[in-house]
């Protein structure tokens, strides 16, 4: 009984808080999906299940939500590609103080805004950029790039952003990974590639399924790194929801998207979660 | 089933020497024990037949052929860790089977080969167990099936007992002599324990500070050793100091005795074997062929099969371990004799 109060005393702070923040304004949202209009002033409100069905009437919206989950896709794999070579560096070949430095490599974008960085891609990527200054000088007459307000271009800034949580996920399954695992493997005639692939990406698939979680639901939400990178070519789910709440003043729309895109994404996971289990 | 031979091997890690010319023969299909304290070198030298380290100088074959360049997957041999490192993402059929499917053998032909191999270590039907549902000691069994599936040239052991509890050790001990014998694979074995290294080898090697300091058979070890270290390490022994008086001791506890061979230096440690040494009451005359010295009992540990002493003699305190033949227990404080012959009193040089 002691123990249970403990226990309680322990997770209830938490818990607490997180209802007052997630659940509190993630249920307001609810509400106003399902309202008519913005209950502000002398407005007339009423029930409806309008906002939902518009997500299904117009092909536009559900275009669009493939698009971003198309985006989430493509950016998880790309962090994992990138991200996953690594960590395994980083976890099985490199040690002491070079670690370290590296390790603060990966943390170091953490410490500077978000926005800050994104802006900065821009300096690298616009016409006449950086980028396209120094390959012109590498390369004579390559020309313009033609980067910036493309879709690469939001692919660039969104891998950049989130390959940091690929990295560090990971790393800690990689890392505890016994090498005597691999050495025994080494001793029964195994080769690198069947070690690779027999033994370690199974053996960090938790790290790789927590990291692309990570990335997977942000990236299809986000709207900051479509807009300042994509321009026209910015037009995803997330954008049209921020639209809603900041330039159309739609909040009911905007909630009612959001929820669908939610569902959607648990979807998704559900459709992972056999695989996870298989190799706990 | 191969011989290994291991050429003047040197190999230092930093600025610590962990193994310094060594050289050795691991004969065809037997058994040997690398023994040693921690740090003396002897995982580093398993280490290197395995091929997991590279020697910094010497040369290793197996089977007369250099094997200093090939990488420890194309050697062909078994080995067992110290924690099994068993695969946890398959189960028993996978993790004995890998070995053979890395070798591109059939899905029919490795099963039968797994089939055989888990008979062998007495698992037959664990199959589809994962690695998190087996016991310790059936870990060790997979582990050891694992690493003999595919019929390696050597099976190199690293203290793959030490995480066993007591009675399940002793019982691996005598299952994995089995085995070894019935598939009759040569066999190295490190371990830091000397009862292991005793019961299970046909051969032991004795190393310490990155020296192989003795080798051959445990009898011959544990009745010949040649220096104080390989006496104490093998085995307990009563190391006794004194000063050579031509052919005989004068002990600093007291009494002068006749050694196995002529003391080299005019200071000497002379070491006896507990169960070498018999205890007399003070009225009961020794032989006079014995060495003896007199003492008195300090405690009496009572063990059923064996009478254990603690024998006060001047400063230092002896250990006697006697048959219980008669039952009869001499008690704390009495004064006694210890004799013991000439031939197990051995003596070497105090550095």
């Amino acid at each position: 009984m002691n123990q249970r109060a403990a226990v309680l005393s322990l997770i209830s702070p938490a818990y607490l808080w997180l209802t007052l923040t997630i659940l509190l304004p993630l249920s307001a949202m609810l509400y106003y999906s399902f309202l008519s209009d913005v209950p502000i002033g002398s407005r007339e409100v009423s029930w409806t299940l309008e906002n939902y069905g518009t997500f299904f009437e117009k092909a536009f919206y559900s275009e669009l939500m493939l698009r971003s989950f198309k985006l989430g896709a493509e950016v998880t794999t790309f962090c994992l590609l990138l991200g996953f070579p690594c960590a395994l560096a980083l976890a099985k070949s490199i040690g002491g103080r070079t670690k370290e430095a590296l390790f603060l490599l990966i943390i170091l974008p953490f410490w500077s805004n978000a926005l800050v960085r994104i802006f900065s891609w821009t300096m690298v990527l616009r016409g006449n950029g950086i980028l396209e200054y120094y390959i012109n000088w590498l390369l004579p007459g390559t020309g313009p790039l033609g980067l910036m307000f493309t879709y690469p271009a939001i692919l660039l800034g969104l891998v950049h952003s989130y390959l940091p949580y690929m990295i560090l996920t990971c790393y800690i399954s990689i890392d505890a990974i016994d090498n005597q695992l691999l050495e025994a493997a080494r001793s029964l005639g195994a080769g690198k590639l069947t070690i690779f692939f027999r033994l370690i990406v199974p053996l960090a698939l938790p790290g790789i399924v927590a990291g692309s979680v990570l990335i997977f639901i942000p990236v299809i939400g986000s709207f900051m790194e479509p807009r300042l990178l994509g321009g026209r070519n910015g037009t995803f789910i997330g954008t049209i929801i921020e639209d809603q709440f900041t330039a159309v003043f739609n909040w009911p729309l905007g909630a009612a998207l959001s929820f669908i895109m939610m569902g959607l994404v648990l979807l998704v996971l559900l459709g992972f979660s056999p695989l996870v289990r298989r190799f706990k | 089933m191969a011989s290994v031979s291991v050429q003047n091997i040197s190999k230092n890690f930093g600025i610590t020497v962990a193994l310094d010319r060594v050289s050795y023969e691991f004969e065809n299909g037997k058994f040997f024990a690398l023994l040693g304290p921690s740090g003396s070198g002897k995982t580093t030298l398993l280490r290197m037949i395995a091929g997991f380290e590279s020697p910094d100088r010497g040369s290793i074959q197996i089977d007369g052929k250099v094997v200093d360049h090939i990488p420890v997957e194309k050697r062909d041999i078994g080995m067992v860790f110290q924690n099994y490192a068993l695969f946890p993402n398959m189960d028993v059929q996978a993790n004995v089977g890998f070995g053979l499917r890395v070798r591109g053998i059939s899905t029919s032909e490795t099963r039968l080969l797994v089939g055989e191999a888990l008979e062998l270590v007495r698992l037959s039907g664990f199959d589809n167990r994962r690695p998190d549902q087996l016991s310790g000691g059936q870990r060790q069994r997979v582990a050891l099936a694992r690493a003999i599936v595919t019929k390696p040239r050597v099976l190199l052991l690293d203290e793959p007992l030490s995480a066993l509890d007591r009675n399940l050790r002793l019982e691996m001990e005598i299952e994995l002599k089995r085995i070894q014998r019935d598939v009759r694979i040569t066999t190295i074995f490190v371990t830091h324990d000397q009862e292991e290294a005793l019961t299970m080898s046909d051969q032991i090697g004795i190393l310490n500070e990155g020296q192989l300091v003795q080798h051959g058979s445990p009898v011959d070890i544990y009745e010949n050793p040649q220096s104080v270290f390989v006496a104490r390490f093998l085995g307990e022994a009563n190391l006794l100091k004194g000063q050579a008086d031509g052919s005989r001791v004068n002990l600093n506890v007291g009494g002068t005795v006749q050694t196995r061979s002529k003391p080299a230096s005019p200071q000497v440690i002379c070491s006896i074997r507990p169960e070498k040494i018999s205890i007399h009451k003070e009225q009961d005359i020794p032989p006079s062929s014995s060495n003896h010295i007199a003492g008195q009992v300090n405690e009496h540990i009572f063990n059923g099969t064996s009478l254990n002493y603690l024998v006060q003699c001047g400063d230092q305190v002896l250990r006697v371990f006697v048959q219980n033949l008669s039952g009869e227990l001499i008690s704390p404080n009495t004064q006694v004799h210890l004799s013991f012959r000439p031939e197990d009193t051995l003596v070497f040089p105090d550095a």
